[in-house]
């Protein structure tokens, strides 16, 4: 029942997966741009493209075994590897005798066991690290043919597609240069000497493959056993355990923890301070250094960031020839068709009228609430307005016994000396009469119409504005340069989605980060 | 062709995966929203600092009401004075006597305003100077805190989603945590470790 029904599930499954119109570089995943013979070629995993100066044409279908959107690492394990070895080396002696297919027959019947297939090791779809669904993984033009690295093994591409079957059933990388062209597949690392004829430079090394690199002639391989050089035999120049592993300008290139170093002529690491963002693709194909998020080159000053527009998907490859050409898992970026008005349609309303009037008027509710409005004063009015007083002044005088003693010695008919002072005490209070009252209301108004003070107050309202003038540009500028990098972090978000949870917790936490400032310096929420 | 269908089996399952990875993110982040927010503590890093808008708001107030307050003096005076008045008209006659005695009690109340200071205070220029100032100090105060609580909260993170840490370096994660924690309480007076308490 099993033997009946997987093959239906998987005919279902594989009519249901593949689509049914294939489509080109445009939009769908582009694993290489490579320049062959002047033309622009983008290698798919369903074929070859070729750029015809206005749009994409098919060259070749590829029809690759074994593809699906796992990552594919070679499991390696020591015993396997002997076996491996062994099977190498004697088929190698036999081939010259036998030819190919006999001397594998033959191999097989001397050793006691078949060529070990590799172990392929898939890894299911998993957070971050590993890039997704490559197909092909380097792709070169060398000595007039197109050379496809995929995981179905080593393609010659001419007027026809020929899958270069001795050098083994999947290839890990291909790198040419310096006249050279050397692959690394699952069978061990091969030179090409002429088109037809491989030299095999080695076995499978010790460890998982990580890169292969070629400088002036000589050949390097990075393994989990170290980093050779390739020559008669393998030479092991440095223990370094790399992440990945290339060549860039003439510098061999090492990555580990995503910081970049050169490896230098004795096989030491001299680290150049820098430190990618994604997962490494390739660390060096001679010109770029790609990971699924940047790209970098090697310049006269060094190892430098390549600035490029924002794209839709990871970056696969990239290819400089009369503009920068980048590979994506979204398709081929032209160098011309990220246009302004383009990159506007596909970003949206970065930042509409509305948005835009409403963030000016909280910019100048936070002047004010800051107290940076320009003052409005003139002074030469103040020079007429008085200092005005009002006075108001309440007087009583009691005239307390103004006494006559005479007169009151008269009236008593007796002599003023003979007065008694108790009488004159009665007398007094008689005499206590309010003898004067009076109050006065004053209104005071005066001027100084100087006109030097004038001038003093104009001096201290011109020194004020320049001073408020400057805070004010400065706010302004400060909250323009907030915004906007507040609306790129968000449109980064949305054109270049993270692969990791912990890479999209960062993001967020950015973008609240350009958000909380922003907010900050206008003291209010924004929408 | 088993293992095609495997294969083919696990292409057409795979989830959105950039669309995964946010969410999953938000849900993390949301694991610290018991903590104060940004804006809080933006809030009371300025009160703390004397740098809160309302501060200035109240001085230029304070400034600007002052030219139309009057200057007030009031004035009270009371005085009593006696007086002896002898006065002779003949060499030989007793003098004419008169004894006096005045009690003067008097109030002044003087209300005045300087009406140029209502159009050029010199007060108000004097704290619009210093709003200046206080508009800097305020911006180096949020900027200064706000990036201190984001990098407090990506450590938070890392921590969180790190996985297989040794203690060594679970140690030195949980110590740079504390470290920030620390800085943001320096910046706010101890409000931030009380309000994560709470």
């Amino acid at each position: 029942m099993r033997s009946v029904f997987a093959p239906i599930v998987a005919a279902f499954l594989m009519f249901a997966s593949v689509p049914l119109v294939a489509s080109g570089p445009s939009d769908s995943a582009t694993d290489a741009i490579t320049l062959h013979q002047g033309i622009v070629v983008a290698t798919t995993a369903q074929g070859l493209y070729r750029w015809n100066g206005t749009e994409w044409t098919l060259w070749h279908p590829l029809s690759l075994r074994g593809l699906s959107r796992t990552a594919i690492r070679p499991q390696v394990s020591e015993e396997r590897l002997e076996r491996v070895r062994a099977f190498d080396e004697v088929f190698e002696e036999l081939v010259p005798s036998y030819g190919e297919s006999a001397a594998v027959i033959a191999a097989a019947d001397l050793l006691g066991y078949d060529r070990p297939k590799p172990q392929l090791r898939f890894e299911g779809l998993q957070e971050a690290a590993e890039p997704l669904h490559r197909a092909v993984l380097a792709a070169a033009s060398h000595r007039g043919w197109f050379w496809a690295c995929t995981i179905d093994g080593m393609y010659r591409i001419g007027a026809t597609v020929h899958r270069l079957r001795q050098l083994g059933g999947a290839c890990f990388d291909l790198v040419a240069g310096g006249g050279g062209l050397v692959a690394a597949t699952e069978r061990g690392y091969f030179k090409l000497l002429s088109p037809g004829d491989w030299q095999r430079l080695s076995g499978p090394l010790s460890g998982a493959f990580v890169g292969l690199a070629q400088r002036a002639g000589r050949v390097f391989a990075a393994t989990g056993g170290g980093i050779y050089e390739l020559a008669d035999r393998p030479i092991r120049r440095s223990g370094v355990v790399a992440e990945a592993f290339g060549r860039l300008g003439e510098q061999l290139v090492v990555l580990r923890d995503a910081k970049v170093s050169f490896l230098d002529e004795q096989g030491q690491i001299r680290p150049t301070g820098k430190r990618v963002a994604g997962a490494v693709l390739r660390a060096g194909d001679g010109k770029f250094l790609v990971t699924t998020e940047e790209l970098w080159r090697v310049d006269q000053d060094g190892l430098a960031w390549v600035p490029i527009r924002p794209t839709d998907g990871e970056l696969r490859g990239a290819l400089d020839y009369g503009g920068l050409w980048l590979a994506t898992s979204s398709g081929v970026v032209l160098p011309q068709r990220l246009a302004e008005d383009q990159l506007l349609a596909r970003m949206g309303d970065v930042l509409s009228p509305q948005r835009a009037v409403s963030f000016s008027n909280q910019l100048q509710g936070a002047m004010n609430r800051r107290g940076l409005e320009l003052p409005n004063i003139n002074p030469a009015w103040s020079r007429w307005l008085p200092k005005v007083a009002f006075v108001f002044d309440s007087g009583a005088r009691r005239g307390v016994g103004v006494r006559d003693l005479e007169a009151l010695a008269d009236t008593l008919d007796i002599d003023p000396a003979d007065i008694d002072l108790d009488l004159v005490d009665a007398e007094r209070e008689w005499r206590n009469d309010l003898i004067d009252a009076s109050w006065r209301a004053q209104v005071q108004l005066s001027w100084r119409p100087a006109s030097d003070q004038v001038a003093s107050k104009r001096t201290q309202i011109d020194s004020l504005r320049r001073g408020l003038l400057g805070e004010r540009r400065r706010v302004s500028r400060r909250a323009s340069r907030m915004l906007a990098g507040f609306l790129a972090a968000e449109r980064r978000l949305i054109l270049h989605p993270p692969r990791s949870v912990r890479s999209a917790a960062h993001r967020l936490l950015k973008i609240r980060t350009k958000r909380a400032l922003l907010e900050g310096l206008l003291d209010e929420e924004i929408p | 062709m088993r293992s095609s269908a495997i294969i083919f089996a696990l292409l057409f399952s795979a989830p959105a995966f950039a669309d995964d990875a946010q969410t999953a993110a938000q849900e993390i982040l949301a694991r610290f929203d018991h903590e104060p927010d940004v804006r809080s503590l933006q809030r009371r890093a300025m009160s703390y600092a004397h740098a809160h808008p309302a501060e200035v708001a109240s001085w230029r107030g304070r400034a600007r009401i002052s030219a139309l307050l009057p200057q007030l003096r009031v004035a009270v005076d009371y005085n009593t004075d006696a007086d002896d008045t002898r006065t002779f008209t003949s060499a030989t006659s007793e003098p004419r006597q008169v004894l006096g005695n005045d009690q003067k009690a008097g109030y002044e109340l003087r209300a005045s305003w300087d009406l140029d200071e209502v159009v050029f205070n010199r007060s108000e220029i004097q704290v619009r100077r210093a709003v200046v100032n206080a508009s800097r100090q305020r911006d180096n105060v949020v900027s200064e805190v706000t990036k201190i609580f984001f990098s407090r909260r990506r450590a938070q993170v890392d921590l969180l989603l790190a996985e297989d840490l040794s203690a060594k370096a679970r140690v030195k994660a949980e110590l740079r945590i504390a470290e920030l924690t620390a800085y943001l309480d320096g910046l706010t007076g101890g409000w931030f470790s009380k309000q994560i308490r709470k």
